[in-house]
């Protein structure tokens, strides 16, 4: 049920990429991320995956755990396609009725659903690999100059990371919570949607409720342990960059480097 | 009327391992007006298994009867089953939702799509079968004491005149004081409204007071079944599933390999109580 | 170690304008003495005042009327907040609620951090406190895939790391079955005696106490009884009166004795019954 949603999720491994700074992972996805969008032709995909495989070999995640991740987003990925697909404009290459379908259209669509399954997997490549509160530790490093702006940052890193604790346990409470109402006859899936949402009620409630009645429970256990703010406070995992860390960085900036000189000036073969 | 469980299994969908099931092979039958004890410890499958007497769950293999109908079938409502079979989840107060008493326990009989008259009518009945009084009608369940909520949440599924009532863990988190009480008032809902009750439960001491049938599970499956006394004697078995006999069946096992006759046959403290009496009295004279 | 006098305390609760609605003593008039290094049990059933006297322990409520001192210090003194909650570990009822790392590791290290303590100590604290509560194997693990007793296993190594000279359990075993319970009954029973760290157990079981060396019964606030397990256990008719359940090995003494066969009372294990009846 809801509890299978990988994506998001730690996946527990020792390997060099979940040994890497949170901050080199944190540059490296953004870089991979944003170079997906500064190519237009397929062969582009090809030093991507070259990266990304690299990545996912070297960190020992299992690959249909990876694939698992990407169901919920199969809705998304249909729509994307499908809409690409079907309104796009070209040589046709056959009609009905007022729906046509082209050549680029599906070029596109193609284009675009690899992109996007990319994206998701290199996103949750750096979860998979990298603990929430690893990943708290680097955005609040990262993040560090908007001190200056007065954004609380450290309170932001430690709100994520206890916000990534409980998605998995209110998952599951909403699953039992829809259960539990479901055996008192609650119908969870006919009507149009504002009988449905109306009919969330029962589920949203008891929901809000023992959301509340934990956050209240979480803040006493985390004032027992002498929680006080950031200031004072000393680090389990001080960052601090390695030599692995400085290779790391080395293979991102090839990356970009190969991908740059792909896309500037090999002839436009695909 | 009876509910058939014919081999059924659950393996949870999208499970890497093929050999991993949460309840394997099941098959049982539970006759009309039955009283059973589903022991098992976490994670054994029982919570499981009694979801899919309401159909919450749906079975990856075999059948499930109830009054000989295959409730997988095409033309079988799962809604009016749901209304059939009650089932009271695990802290169920987690459940409450409502502005009021009155209404939250009226959720169940509304669905059901009973008229106005019949809900109301059902929904003060099961809040008087649960004890609680009339003047917390229109309070909030929010307000209530732990106990109170939980007798709320059991008379949400009791207004829906189940034919089978199924509680998984009802007095979990409660203390001595609160688990007496709602373990005395299932025994009494028992004699009143003559439903099959199914208690599911960790505890043999809670239990063994009470019902009539003990089936235990472990690793999805079903190891013991039978009489409540019968199971009690296979206390190293129960042992070794990490679920223990209650203390009395120690002391009279304890007292039997000391040579002793007494019955090994003894759930209560009053039964013990009679058989060392009795045990005694022959030693002395 | 802990030393309450005459505490009490009080819950108001107030109207929308905040008039003073309703005043309810939820801890009334408690003196509870706990030497260094003992194991202390606190029984009584909900809303007895057990666990609003725990909560005093750690300072994480203040006493409305009398005073309470940890480890000579005042709880009402909030310079030293921080002290009494690091003298004074607590350990609360429901594991997923207290568990703030994702990983078992992280949150073990999350108090020490907490105190400033520099990242190479952090590191031998959470071995340690691993090791101590026989969770080590987990250390890389997400609370999520734990079972209820390795996490609250998990919890109680979090206040260890603290190196905390008491810890106050609060109801520790009411959410778990009973692998669970006799899970963390064992590491607590460890701590105890290995680590000679004062413990302060809250609990409505009553097989819990036994090998406590004091136990207090609390009832509406007020401590009603006090003295070693036995001296407790052998007053059958009164824990009864404040619904507590006896084990049921000592009520069948009990009635036994009733009926005129002499034993030693109380009894607390099946051994002690058997070998009387036995000789």
């Amino acid at each position: 049920m809801i509890r299978d949603i990988t994506i998001g999720q730690y996946y527990p491994k020792e390997s060099v990429v979940h040994k890497l700074d949170p901050r080199v992972k944190l540059i490296g996805t953004l870089v991979y991320m944003i170079s997906m969008f500064c190519f237009q032709r397929f062969l582009g995909f090809f030093f991507v995956i070259c990266f990304l495989g690299l990545t996912i070999n070297i960190s020992k995640v299992p690959v249909p755990y990876i694939l698992k991740g990407l169901k919920p987003i199969i809705a998304i990925l249909l729509f994307t396609v499908g809409i690409n697909a079907l309104f796009s404009q070209g040589r046709v290459l056959f009609e009905f009725g007022i729906i046509k379908i082209t050549i680029e259209g599906i070029r596109k669509a193609i284009f675009m659903g690899i992109r996007l399954v990319l994206l998701v997997i290199g996103a949750s490549m750096m979860t998979f690999t990298t603990t929430p509160n690893h990943l708290t530790d680097g955005l609040e490093a990262l993040l560090k100059p908007l001190k200056w702006l007065h954004v609380p940052v450290h309170e932001i890193a430690m709100m994520m990371s206890i916000a990534l604790r409980f998605i998995p346990i209110l998952l599951e409470e909403t699953d039992k919570i829809m259960k539990a109402q479901m055996a008192r006859g609650a119908d969870f899936e006919t009507g149009n949607m504002i009988v449905r949402a109306k009919k969330l009620i029962p589920l949203l409630v008891p929901l809000f409720v023992s959301a509340f009645r934990r956050a209240n429970d979480l803040a006493m256990a985390m004032d027992a342990r002498c929680y006080r703010g950031g200031e004072g406070r000393t680090k389990m995992n001080p960052l601090s960059y390695k030599r692995r860390d400085y290779y790391a960085f080395c293979i991102i900036i090839l990356y970009v480097v190969l991908l740059f000189v792909n896309v500037k000036y090999m002839p436009q073969l695909i | 009327m009876s509910i058939i469980l014919d081999h059924v299994c659950y393996q949870y969908k999208d499970s890497i391992r093929t050999d991993e099931y949460a309840i394997k092979d099941i098959n049982l039958k539970i006759e009309d007006g039955e009283f059973i004890g589903l022991i098992g410890h976490t994670g054994s499958g029982k919570s499981t298994l009694v979801q899919h007497l309401n159909g919450l769950v749906k079975a990856s293999a075999g059948n499930i009867y109830y009054n000989g109908e295959d409730i997988y079938d095409k033309d079988f409502s799962m809604h009016a089953l749901r209304g059939k079979v009650g089932l009271v989840f695990q802290y169920p107060e987690h459940q409450l939702f409502e502005s009021t008493v009155i209404k939250d326990i009226s959720f169940g009989p509304k669905n059901l799509g009973l008229p106005p008259l019949e809900v109301d009518l059902r929904s003060y009945q099961a809040m008087k079968d649960v004890g609680l009084s009339e003047e917390l009608l229109d309070v909030s369940p929010f307000s209530l004491s732990g106990g109170q909520k939980r007798r709320v949440a059991i008379a949400g599924v009791l207004a829906m005149q189940p034919e089978v009532l199924i509680l998984d863990e009802p007095t979990a988190g409660l203390d001595p004081k609160g688990r007496e009480e709602i373990l005395q008032l299932i025994k009494q809902l028992r004699r009143e409204k003559k439903c099959t009750i199914i208690l599911v439960s960790h505890s043999m001491e809670d239990v063994a007071n009470y019902v009539e049938r003990l089936i235990v599970m472990h690793h999805g499956q079903v190891v013991l079944d039978g009489n409540t006394r019968s199971i009690f004697k296979h206390s190293d078995e129960l042992e070794m599933l990490g679920l223990a006999a209650p203390q009395v069946t120690y002391i009279m096992r304890g007292l039997r390999k000391k040579g002793w006759n007494v019955s090994e046959d003894v759930i209560t403290v009053e039964e013990a109580k009679k058989e060392i009496l009795k045990a005694l009295g022959k030693r002395l004279g | 170690m802990v030393n309450s006098k005459d505490l009490t305390f009080e819950y108001i609760r107030r109207d929308e304008n905040g008039n003073v609605e309703s005043i309810t003593k939820a801890v009334d008039g408690v003196n509870i003495h706990v030497e260094p290094g003992q194991f202390v049990a606190i029984l009584g059933h909900n809303g007895s005042g057990k666990s609003t006297f725990a909560k005093h322990i750690n300072a994480l409520l203040s006493p409305t009327e009398g005073s309470l001192f940890i480890d000579k210090k005042d709880t009402k003194n909030l310079e030293k907040l921080w002290e009494i909650r690091q003298t004074a570990g607590m350990v609360f009822q429901n594991p997923d609620n207290q568990i703030i790392g994702n990983v078992v590791e992280e949150d073990v290290g999350f108090g020490p951090e907490n105190l400033g303590i520099e990242t190479k100590k952090i590191w031998e604290r959470v071995q340690e406190s691993l090791q101590a509560v026989d969770m080590l194997n987990f250390r890389k693990h997400s609370p999520n895939k734990l079972s209820g007793g390795q996490k609250q296993r998990v919890a109680i190594a979090g206040v260890v790391a603290m190196k905390p000279k008491c810890i106050i359990l609060d109801e520790p075993t009411a959410m778990l079955d009973p692998n669970g319970r006799k899970e963390v009954m064992e590491t607590i029973k460890i701590l105890n005696q290995q680590e000679k760290i004062t413990v302060i157990l809250i609990t409505h079981y009553m097989e819990e106490v036994v090998n406590a060396d004091k136990v207090f019964v609390m009832n509406k606030g007020q401590v009603v009884m006090e003295g070693t397990p036995r001296e407790i256990f052998s007053q059958v008719e009164q824990l009864k009166e404040y619904r507590l359940d006896l084990p049921q090995v000592t009520e069948l003494a009990y009635e036994l004795q009733k009926e005129g066969i002499p034993l030693t009372s109380p009894i607390l294990t099946v051994e002690e019954l058997l070998s009387q009846l036995t000789p």
